[in-house]
């Protein structure tokens, strides 16, 4: 009797079952225009370009939304973007002539007066945009000539000026109207603002783009945090172009059948940097012979081989090989640990117990919880214990750990700039005045021959003179160490094959989705 | 019963009246800065000192508290720093995508936890209860980390039936369910058996069989219905742990819900925003709570509120 009972409900379930997979399955979804479908492993946290300052936002925000002035080309130098071309007429003063035929997205025309009021908006306290204090240092006064003609003038002469306008303009019009401009952004770019979503960012092109319109009717940006999800909707086809967002263990997959089959693998030298970093103020550290030690007692040809596929190349300073500045300094320092051993005995930290547990200097590394970060951190935590350096490895949440190289709460980290091109950024990085809260220079490095090389660097506008510099720059990093180099990850585009024109650019930006056209479905 | 309503009502307000505080002060108390976060690296300290008057977060702490606790009588959450919204506003964009996962699991469970139980409890001890116990193992086991990404590759790569990630349509929340779901699924089947097994050894169920009722009445009629008010219970508690393990599910699967707004909340320190994340959460599982209590005494006449 129970016997009945229960296979009916068996089958009035598995009918049930059935049915919701028909419903699941069924709506065939209608022809979809043109659309590029990219993944993003985090969401831009504004598309309001006054305040956007995590990658994601920047590159559709520069690229796709709006234009600058001038923009970095594929060889990172910088070429003609919304200005067709500039004069420098003195070295305190810049003259930009705009394209004439430039538009906003709501057809009004985009004139000098927008650059000014750009420039003005930015620059003043009350905007609280974090561009506002650089532009401030640098310009003095900006006039619009006549409808076409934008004049700068800078407080002194600046060699990092032309790179640092590279900031959207901004329509006027709009901004001094009421609104929600980061909700709502109108720009003059090859894309137009369409939705954002907390997973999904969709634009579409601007048929009036005065240098030509799109090929693509829509570039679709889904937010994708999982690095398996990610991966998973490769795997079923979903996406068009991945941009530095897959593991390194990943890619080999798609470098084989049948992934292969579907997706082409772009690799090309980046301009990212991985480095590590000393905290001078920390005792244990300021010698410079255990500084020396830990660079010889590293073996980063190791970690790129077997951590990181072979996905990077090994850095000799900041400046990548593709950058124009890039020099190579007079001092590497290769694997050596006999040397490493050495270096550590002249400093006095003796082996306690020859062959034993005992090491010779505890020292402790502070990273980010990132995956990817803390297994290369004990890599370098083996690597280090085999010179007698017992490395404590402590990861953080990301806010935490920040906030304690800020204020100087580590000895060493693990950290990686991205995006830089321009070698003012040394000044940043190693001038005595920048120790936070000022700037950057997180490690209190401090050394007058350093201060004045990165202060004559931005002074200098003649490009050989100025390489000259940064060349002794690179010379005294590499001999003092308060970073120790490590390897410059590579570009890499995951592009299904039915995208064509897409040019990966060493700045992994997005300058050539206007370019980009699909292969119709077969 | 109006009496016991306005005591636990009064009991809720202190409830959260807690939770807030805890939370207010625990998350002050996490190292990082949402200036810094928001600022970026490229802003001056004169600028980052602005930004933290203008958001207030210059003021002693307990100071803070006070004008949240006066803000928060007045129904006002505050702005989230970010995008300087109201908290309010954010959280009630991503709430119904949590409640339509919640949903969505809670139905999952129900659909593999009943037929599981109750042909575990008719047959004890024979194979098909052997399985099922095998399947609630497994199901309380698998970590949703883990079953989530195995059931894309199968019904979204192998089979091709279903989307992989995203809130769309139904068939986008598939998946998402039976992820969150398993779990729940898992321990119901359990509950269900053991209650039902205890029912059935009741004498009326015996007085039922012998009046000659039909095996499918006595089972339906007279046994689950009473098997099922402790399983109520559980399932009113059983939402605290879909709203937290849903955060989990909704990373995996990209969905906009409440629990990755929250994740999200706590990694840019963005204080107002967690706080009301939490509060909702919380006063969602109180209420819900309650709510079964309620449910508990109309399901079982006996018992008095």
């Amino acid at each position: 009797m129970d016997q009945t009972v229960t296979s009916r409900w068996t089958r009035r379930l598995l009918l049930g079952g059935c049915l919701l997979l028909l419903l699941a399955c069924g709506g065939g979804e209608p022809a979809a225009p043109p659309t590029l479908q990219v993944g993003l492993e985090n969401a831009p946290k504004t598309l309001d370009p006054r305040f956007a300052t995590d990658a994601a936002g920047m590159r559709i925000t520069q690229h796709l939304l709006f234009e600058t002035l001038v923009q970095l080309g594929p060889d990172l130098t910088i070429a003609p973007a919304l200005a067709e071309r500039w004069e420098v007429n003195d070295p305190t003063t810049y003259t930009f002539h705009l394209m004439p035929k430039a538009r906003f997205h709501d057809d009004r025309p985009l004139t000098a007066a927008d650059v000014v009021f750009t420039f003005e908006h930015l620059m003043a306290e009350e905007t609280k945009s974090p561009f506002g204090p650089g532009y401030r240092n640098k310009i003095k006064a900006i006039e619009a000539v006549d409808d076409h003609t934008v004049r700068f003038t800078l407080h002194q002469p600046t060699a990092s000026f032309l790179t640092s306008v590279i900031i959207p303009i901004l329509p006027k019009h709009v901004l001094t109207a009421e609104g929600d401009f980061g909700a709502q952004p109108v720009g003059s770019g090859p894309f137009a603002f369409v939705s954002q979503s907390p997973t999904e960012i969709v634009v579409a092109a601007y048929k009036a783009y005065a240098a030509g319109a799109p090929k693509v009717d829509r570039v679709v940006f889904k937010v994708i945090k999982d690095d398996n999800t990610r991966f998973l909707k490769l795997q079923k086809g979903e996406l068009d172009l991945l941009i530095n967002a897959l593991p390194p263990n990943r890619v080999a997959a798609l470098r084989e059948a049948p992934l292969k089959e579907t997706y082409a693998v772009i690799e090309s030298p980046g301009i990212a940097y991985s480095y590590l970093g000393f905290n001078l103020a920390a005792p244990e550290v300021q010698d410079l012979r255990v500084r020396q030690a830990i660079a010889h007692a590293i073996d980063v040809n190791e970690i790129i081989r077997f951590r990181l596929e072979n996905h990077a190349v090994p850095a000799t300073g900041l400046l990548s090989p593709v950058n124009w500045y890039h020099s190579v300094p007079g001092q590497t320092y290769s694997h050596d640990p006999t040397k490493a051993i050495a270096l550590l005995e002249a400093a006095n930290y003796r082996d306690p117990d020859g062959e034993g547990p005992k090491a010779r200097i505890h020292l402790e590394l502070k990273t980010s919880n990132n995956a990817q970060v803390t297994g290369i951190a004990r890599i370098l935590q083996a690597q280090l214990a085999k010179v007698g350096i017992d490395l404590k490895l402590k990861s953080y949440e990301w806010g935490t750990f920040y906030g304690d190289i800020k204020s100087g709460n580590f000895q060493l980290t693990s950290m990686r700039w991205v995006g830089v091109t321009e070698p003012d950024f040394f000044y940043d990085l190693f001038h005595s005045s920048q120790i936070p809260p000022a700037g950057r220079n997180r490690g209190r490095y401090t050394n007058p021959e350093m201060d004045r090389l990165v202060t004559e660097g931005r002074l200098t506008t003649d490009p050989d003179a100025r390489k000259r510099i940064y060349a002794e720059v690179q010379d005294l990093v590499a001999r003092e160490l308060p970073y120790i180099s490590l390897w410059h990850p590579n570009n890499i585009s995951v592009v299904h094959r039915r995208v064509q024109g897409y040019e990966q650019h060493p700045m992994a930006g997005y300058s050539s989705f206007r370019m980009v056209s699909l292969a119709p479905a077969e | 019963m109006f009496a016991y309503l306005v005591r636990r009502l009064l009991l809720l307000l202190l409830v959260l009246f807690g939770v807030v505080t805890l939370v207010f002060f625990l998350i002050h108390l996490i190292p990082g800065d949402p200036v810094d976060i928001m600022l970026g690296d490229q802003a001056l300290a004169a600028d980052k000192d602005a930004l933290r008057h203008a958001l207030g977060l210059h003021r002693p702490l307990g100071n803070q508290y006070l004008s949240y606790l006066g803000d928060l009588c007045r129904g006002d959450l505050g702005l989230s720093i970010h995008s300087r919204r109201p908290v309010l506003t954010e959280i009630g964009e991503r709430f119904p995508a949590t409640v339509e996962l919640m949903l969505g699991a809670m139905l999952v469970a129900l659909l593999m936890a009943l037929p599981l139980g109750i042909i575990s409890a008719l047959k004890p001890y024979g194979w098909l209860d052997g399985a099922s116990m095998l399947i609630s193992f497994l199901g309380i086991s698998i970590p949703n980390f883990w079953l989530g990404p195995m059931l894309i590759i199968l019904f979204s790569i192998q089979l091709g039936w279903l989307p992989v990630n995203e809130r769309g349509g139904l068939e986008h929340l598939i998946l998402p369910a039976i992820t969150l779901g398993t779990a729940m699924a898992a321990m119901l089947s359990r509950m269900i058996r053991a209650s039902l097994l205890e029912v059935l050894d009741e004498e009326y169920i015996t007085n039922a069989r012998a009046k000659g009722l039909p095996e499918r009445l006595v089972i339906f009629k007279h046994a689950l219905r009473n098997a099922l008010i402790p399983v109520i219970t559980i399932i009113g508690l059983q939402v605290g742990v879909l709203l937290s393990g849903a955060i989990i599910t909704e990373a995996i699967f990209d969905w906009p819900g409440l629990g990755s707004l929250l994740l999200e909340g706590i990694y840019s320190r963005n204080y107002p925003l967690v706080q009301g994340c939490i509060l909702v959460i919380a006063t969602v599982y109180v209420l819900v709570n309650l709510l079964t209590d309620i449910a508990y005494a109309w399901a079982d006449p006996r018992v008095r509120l």
